[in-house]
C-alpha cells in the first residue's frame, strides 16, 4: 500500500483568542488524488490547509508523504507543499511576476540562472511567458491567479493546495482554472464554495463543520447531504 | 490616494529602464550617493548658492538617467515642509533668510539624489547592493518589509477611500469636522488592522515558498570596469563639487 500524500490524525487547533477551530480532525489524502473541502466560512477549512504547509501547528498529528510534521521536518515539508492562497495579492509580492515565480526555487536553494530557467519554463507550461516583465498589480485577477499556481508550480511539489481558487475568477476563468487543475499529476485539497467547481476538479469532498469533518464521499453526495448548493 | 500608489509604483517602473546610470551595479550607485551625502551634509549651510555646485551634478545625473526631470523634482519636493518648518524657525530667531534658504536647498538636493538612486535602482538590486557593502541583513529585511508594508498601507487605504466616497465621504458639510476628524481616526484604525492582517498573509505565503528571513537575489551582479570608471569619476565630481562649494564661501 502507497504512503498517503498527506495523513493527519486527531488535529486540533484553537486560535490565540480562545476560538476553536479545529476540533479533532481526521484525514487521508492517497498520492495523486483531488479532494475538495466544503462548508461554511469559517468552518475551519483555511486553518486545516495552514496547517498542512506547516504555518500553523496544532495538537495532534499531521504526516505529509509519510514525513511527520515537525520543526526538524518543517523546511522538507514545505518543500513538498505547494499553497496557493485564496488572495492571489498576498502571494505575488516581487516587482515582476517573473521575480515572483523564482523566488520559491531561489530561496530553497536553486542558483540564479537555473531558478530563472525553471520560472520561464512554468510560466510557459501555463501560458503567461508574456506576462514574465510584468508588474504582478497590473495583472488580472486571471492572470493573478496563473502568476501564483506557476509561484508553487515551479518548485514542483508532491501535493497541491488551493484555498478559494475560484474568488476573483470570472466563469471563463475558473474553466480555464479547472482545465489546468485537472491536468496536474499531483496530489489536491481544495477548500471552495462552488460545488460546481469542485465537482468539475475533484470526485470526493469533505465537509466541515465546526472545526470538524462532519462528511465524507463523492463531492454530489456531499452536496445533497449538506444541501450545499444554490436553491 | 490612488494617485500617490501610482507615482510610487511609477517610480519602481523608472528603476526597470535602460540607460547608463540604471546599469551600473547597485553597490557602485549606494557608495556615490552616499559621497554625495557626505558631501552635502558637510557643506556649511550659509547660503543656497553654496549648494550650487552639488545641484549641477545632480542635474547631470537627472539627465543621463534618461528619467523624467520634472517628475523627480515635484517628487522630491515631499521632503521641503521639514525643513522649511526649521528654516522659518530660524529665520524668525536669527534673522538670516540665507541660512533658511540653505537648510531647504540641502534637504532638497539630498532628497533628490535619493530619489535618483532609487529611480535607477529597481528595489532588488538595491537591497542587494546595500547587502553587499555589508549592511546588517536585519536592518535590510527592516527595510524591505517597510518598502512592502507601505505598499500594502497604500494599497488598503485608496481602497477603504474608494469605499468611503460611494457612500457618504464629501458631502458632509465643511463646518462638521469634528466628525470628519472621528471618523477619519477610526478609518486609520481599521487600515492598520487590515495592513496588519495582510502582512500576515504575505509573509505567510513568503514562508511557504521557503523564504527564512533573507531575500536571495535572482541575478547575482559583479562590479565591471565601467562601474569602477563611474565610481571614480563621481567620486571626483563630487569632490571637486565640495571645493567649489567652499571655495565659494
Amino acid at each position: 500500500m502507497s504512503v498517503p500524500a498527506i495523513d493527519v490524525r486527531g488535529l486540533r487547533y484553537t486560535y490565540p483568542d480562545g476560538t476553536p477551530a479545529l476540533r479533532g480532525v481526521d484525514f487521508q489524502l492517497a498520492a495523486g488524488e483531488s479532494v475538495a473541502l466544503l462548508g461554511a466560512n469559517g468552518s475551519g477549512k483555511t486553518t486545516f490547509l495552514l496547517h498542512m504547509a506547516g504555518l500553523l501547528r496544532g495538537d495532534g498529528e499531521v504526516r505529509i508523504g509519510g514525513v511527520t510534521l515537525e520543526e526538524e521536518t518543517l523546511s522538507a515539508i514545505r518543500r513538498s507543499v505547494g499553497y496557493v492562497f485564496q488572495d492571489s495579492d498576498d502571494q505575488l509580492f516581487m516587482p515582476t511576476v517573473l521575480e515572483d515565480v523564482a523566488f520559491g526555487p531561489l530561496h530553497r536553494g536553486v542558483d540564479g540562472v537555473e531558478s530563472i530557467r525553471r520560472a520561464r519554463e512554468t510560466l510557459a507550461t501555463l501560458g503567461i511567458s508574456h506576462l514574465e516583465d510584468r508588474a504582478p498589480y497590473h495583472l488580472s485577477a486571471g492572470e493573478k491567479k496563473r502568476a501564483s499556481l506557476a509561484g508553487v508550480l515551479v518548485m514542483n511539489p508532491d501535493v497541491l493546495i488551493f484555498d478559494e481558487p475560484t474568488t476573483f475568477l470570472d466563469p471563463p476563468g475558473q474553466n480555464e482554472l479547472a482545465r489546468l487543475l485537472m491536468e496536474l499529476p499531483q496530489a489536491k485539497l481544495i477548500a471552495t464554495h462552488d460545488v460546481y467547481f469542485a465537482r468539475k476538479v475533484s470526485g470526493r469532498a469533505v465537509f466541515f463543520a465546526a472545526g470538524r469533518i462532519a462528511g465524507d464521499g463523492p463531492v454530489e453526495v456531499i452536496a445533497d447531504r449538506f444541501h450545499w448548493r444554490l436553491s | 490616494m490612488r494617485d500617490r500608489v501610482g507615482k510610487s509604483l511609477r517610480l519602481e517602473e523608472w528603476a526597470r529602464r535602460d540607460s547608463f546610470l540604471h546599469r551600473r551595479d547597485a553597490r557602485v550607485k549606494v557608495v556615490s550617493v552616499l559621497l554625495f551625502l557626505v558631501a552635502v551634509s558637510s557643506t556649511p549651510p550659509s547660503s543656497p548658492a553654496a549648494f550650487l555646485p552639488m545641484s549641477v551634478l545632480l542635474a547631470f545625473g537627472l539627465l543621463v538617467s534618461g528619467l523624467p526631470v520634472f517628475a523627480l523634482l515635484a517628487r522630491a519636493c515631499v521632503i521641503v515642509p521639514f525643513p522649511l518648518f526649521f528654516g522659518f524657525v530660524s529665520w524668525m530667531e536669527n534673522g538670516n533668510a540665507q541660512f533658511a534658504g540653505a537648510l531647504v536647498a540641502r534637504s532638497y538636493v539630498s532628497a533628490l539624489s535619493v530619489l535618483l538612486l532609487v529611480g535607477v535602482t529597481p528595489l532588488p538590486a538595491l537591497f542587494g547592493g546595500m547587502r553587499g557593502l555589508g549592511v546588517p541583513a536585519v536592518l535590510v529585511m527592516v527595510l524591505q518589509s517597510l518598502v512592502r508594508y507601505l505598499r500594502v498601507i497604500v494599497d488598503h487605504g485608496s481602497r477603504m477611500r474608494r469605499a468611503a466616497l460611494c457612500r457618504d465621504a464629501g458631502v458632509l458639510p465643511r463646518r462638521n469636522r469634528q466628525s470628519l476628524w472621528r471618523r477619519a481616526s477610526g478609518a486609520m484604525a481599521v487600515l492598520f488592522g487590515r495592513s496588519y492582517a495582510r502582512a500576515e498573509g504575505v509573509h505567510r505565503a513568503m514562508v511557504a515558498r521557503g523564504f527564512r528571513g533573507d531575500f536571495v537575489s535572482a541575478r547575482p551582479t559583479r562590479i565591471t570596469t565601467p562601474d569602477w570608471w563611474y565610481l571614480a569619476v563621481t567620486g571626483l565630481a563630487v569632490l571637486g563639487a565640495r571645493y567649489l562649494a567652499l571655495v565659494g564661501q
